[in-house]
């Protein structure tokens, strides 16, 4: 194993038991900045040296670098953020609960990174797997019946779906024949594409993809992540809606391209698209009844979600847009979702028929909210606007007018959708009631900074890439061809 | 011999369908665990030293000893009602698990792979399979938790069923995965109880929209 890799891996395990042992809230500040420095050093190390990590488990190719950059990005924001919500808690006073959860923020973003950087079947699904033991501990953090029923749900659906995949690995070298000696990594697979048996690689797509849309966020395994982003804290609710998913797709993103080298390729095409439309109804559905601000968040992102499956499906220009959109996403949702902290602390409730006339409560809050908006609903100026006007560009290259029918009725039912909720939370009188806050509580303003930096990052990325990330995505979208 | 341990293994679900007593099902764990274990000292001939150990440890000591004894534990502080409440009854679950390991036998048969042994096929099916429908059928989530262990058997004896090995580093990995999956899910179990009666997963159905 590389050494770089080794070290980061030993530094950020160590500093996730430190954080567990430690009751100073000094020495947890000291811990976190540490962790942020050796995250940024190994993001930097790998992008500034492309090719170094190259071996057996892990290697840095245009994905996993650009997916490194979008983790230590929103990871420090919700680190950041993190401090400011967990000061205005009374449960903080208990320092074990902090402990616990500055422990498992670190897991999470350490086991997300290293999911990016793996270049080997198993090894993806290791570090997949931690991201659910972690992010349980975040989830878990207010210890209230709601989060206890979030967790078990989460813990166990992810644990299932896991096994799953695994199942799918183990058919995977069933698939390989005579040739499994030469291991498991996607390099190998990918060469030995044209000899893999196309009977168990189809059933073992099928418990790969299935078992990853648990982290994705996608159909049929979504439910988990939507009760989970509900009940955890809102930073981590931010890493779970953004890193997370991304980690899920990283892993099915990889194996699918070795599918792409197969006589099967077109029948998994068809189980994406099949599923990306799957999800984006399911959310459509959810959306237009929801009543929750933080699960209106979280189905959007299963909206999402399928329009990047869409894009994959498509392929060509499509990929390149998918992979964009899944950066852009992670920005949007994780500056919103922070953000939910915030309106949480001003209502103090999630109802959204009990949040009203937010523009007169908070200014800097309206114009996150607006941008939020904007970008969720992939409305221009957002760069999300961009990519799935390229995916419905690949879409229609591949002439699959249902599909493209389809999709934009829902998409469009759910700019309503989330655009009526929103709108109406800004402009109207709130429905029910709501407990007045004393100004005092309010956040001040620059405590949105992160959540500006985020959105800003996604309409920038979005409008015009720059060329250091554009190549990083085209690199990406080329591990199919 | 291998045969043998097999279907042995194929009967323990039998028993597990028609057992009524949590502790008879965490006691099948243990046979199981045990089962495997042997089984995959008997097929894997030529085997390294390194990989014969993780193999003792995944089998014997995880799932054999520990992942039981976890559970047995969470009964007892608990005070889980004995009693498995299953939501069907016991002849329809039997019928079920005959049904899946005659659909696992035949589709085994259809499948023709060289490197491929089918009696292993027949079994990781069934315990997959079987696996799922008692977590469907269960009330408790102790239960689910064992069922859960039921599901990582299945998985186990399909990569039996392959005959390779993967790397040291990899099965580690794997087997801390297990492990502290159903280490969390055991202590989430105590939580639970908390919360409900019983930790019956009726009493968890706050979240919806």
């Amino acid at each position: 194993m590389n050494t770089i890799i080794l070290s980061y891996l030993i530094l950020s395990l160590l500093l996730s038991g430190l954080h567990l042992i430690n009751k100073n809230s000094l020495v947890c500040r000291i811990l976190v900045a540490t962790f942020l420095l050796a995250q940024v050093a190994m993001t930097a190390y790998i992008a500034l040296f492309p090719g170094h990590i190259d071996d057996a488990y892990f290697r840095a190719d245009g994905l996993a670098t650009l997916l490194c950059i979008v983790t230590t990005i929103v990871a420090a924001a919700s680190l950041s953020h993190s401090r400011r919500y967990i000061i205005g808690k009374e449960i903080t006073d208990d320092n074990t609960v902090r402990s616990q959860y500055y422990g498992a923020m670190t897991a999470l973003t350490m086991a997300v990174t290293l999911a990016s950087l793996s270049s080997h079947l198993a090894v993806t699904w290791i570090f997949v797997e931690i991201t659910t033991l972690s992010a349980s501990a975040l989830i878990f953090y207010r210890r209230t019946k709601n989060c206890i029923e979030a967790t078990w749900k989460y813990v166990f659906v992810c644990s299932v779906s896991l096994v799953f995949v695994y199942v799918g690995i183990l058919l995977t070298s069933i698939s390989m024949g005579r040739e499994v000696e030469a291991g498991l990594s996607f390099a190998t697979l990918k060469d030995l594409a044209a000899s893999l048996d196309p009977f168990w690689l189809q059933i073992a797509f099928i418990f790969i993809f299935v078992g990853y849309t648990a982290k994705m966020g996608l159909a049929p395994m979504f439910t988990a992540g939507i009760d989970a982003k509900d009940a955890a804290p809102t930073p981590a609710s931010a890493m779970l809606s953004s890193i997370v998913m991304n980690a899920g797709f990283v892993g099915f993103f990889r194996f699918y391209a070795v599918v792409a080298h197969t006589s099967i390729y077109h029948w998994a095409q068809m189980v994406v698209v099949t599923t990306g439309v799957l999800s984006i109804f399911i959310a459509t559905v959810y959306l237009v009844k929801v009543h929750n601000i933080k699960r209106l968040f979280a189905y959007s992102s299963v909206e999402h979600i399928g329009v990047i499956m869409l894009g994959v499906a498509a392929g060509g220009v499509g990929v390149y847009a998918a992979i964009l959109h899944l950066v852009l996403h992670s920005f949007a949702k994780a500056a919103i979702f922070m953000h939910v902290g915030e309106l949480f602390r001003i209502f103090g409730t999630k109802e959204l028929a009990n949040m009203g006339r937010y523009i007169n409560k908070s200014g800097t809050g309206a114009v996150i909210v607006i941008l939020g908006l904007l970008c969720i609903t992939a409305m221009p100026p957002s760069g999300m606007f961009m990519t799935e006007l390229m995916v419905i560009k690949s879409l229609i290259d591949v002439k699959w007018w249902v599909v493209i029918a389809i999709a934009l009725i829902l998409l469009c039912t759910i700019v309503w959708a989330i655009s009526k909720d929103l709108l109406s939370m800004l402009f109207l009188p709130a429905e029910g009631r709501y407990l007045v806050k004393e100004p005092s509580h309010y956040f001040p303003a620059y405590e949105s900074v992160w959540q500006f930096i985020l959105l800003g990052l996604s309409i920038w990325w979005g409008l015009w890439t720059p060329q250091c990330i554009s190549e990083l995505i085209k690199a990406s979208a080329a591990i199919l061809n | 011999m291998i045969h043998i341990l097999l279907i042995l293994f194929i009967i323990t679900l039998f028993y597990f369908a028609i057992a009524n007593r949590l502790m008879t099902y965490v006691s099948i764990l243990t046979i199981q665990g045990l089962l495997i274990c042997v089984a995959a000292v008997l097929t894997l001939n030529q085997i390294t030293v390194a990989n014969l150990a993780t193999i003792i440890l995944e089998t014997l000591v995880v799932k054999a000893i520990l992942m039981p004894y976890f559970i047995r534990k969470v009964i007892l502080t608990n005070n889980i009602t004995r009693e498995a409440e299953p939501s069907v009854p016991n002849y329809v679950s039997l019928l079920f698990c005959t049904l899946v390991v005659v659909a696992s036998y035949f589709t085994s048969l259809s499948i023709a792979s060289p490197t491929l042994n089918k009696f292993f096929l027949v079994a990781a099916l069934a315990g997959i399979f079987c696996g799922l429908y008692f977590i469907a059928t269960r009330r408790k989530v102790i239960t689910h938790v064992i069922c859960y262990v039921i599901i990582e058997n299945g998985a186990f004896i399909l990569s039996l069923a392959i005959g390779n090995e993967m790397p040291v580093l990899v099965n580690l990995g794997v087997i801390l995965d297990v492990l502290v999956s159903v280490f969390l899910l055991v202590i989430f179990i105590n939580k639970v109880g908390d919360v409900t009666s019983e930790g019956d997963v009726t009493g968890l159905n706050q979240l919806k929209d």
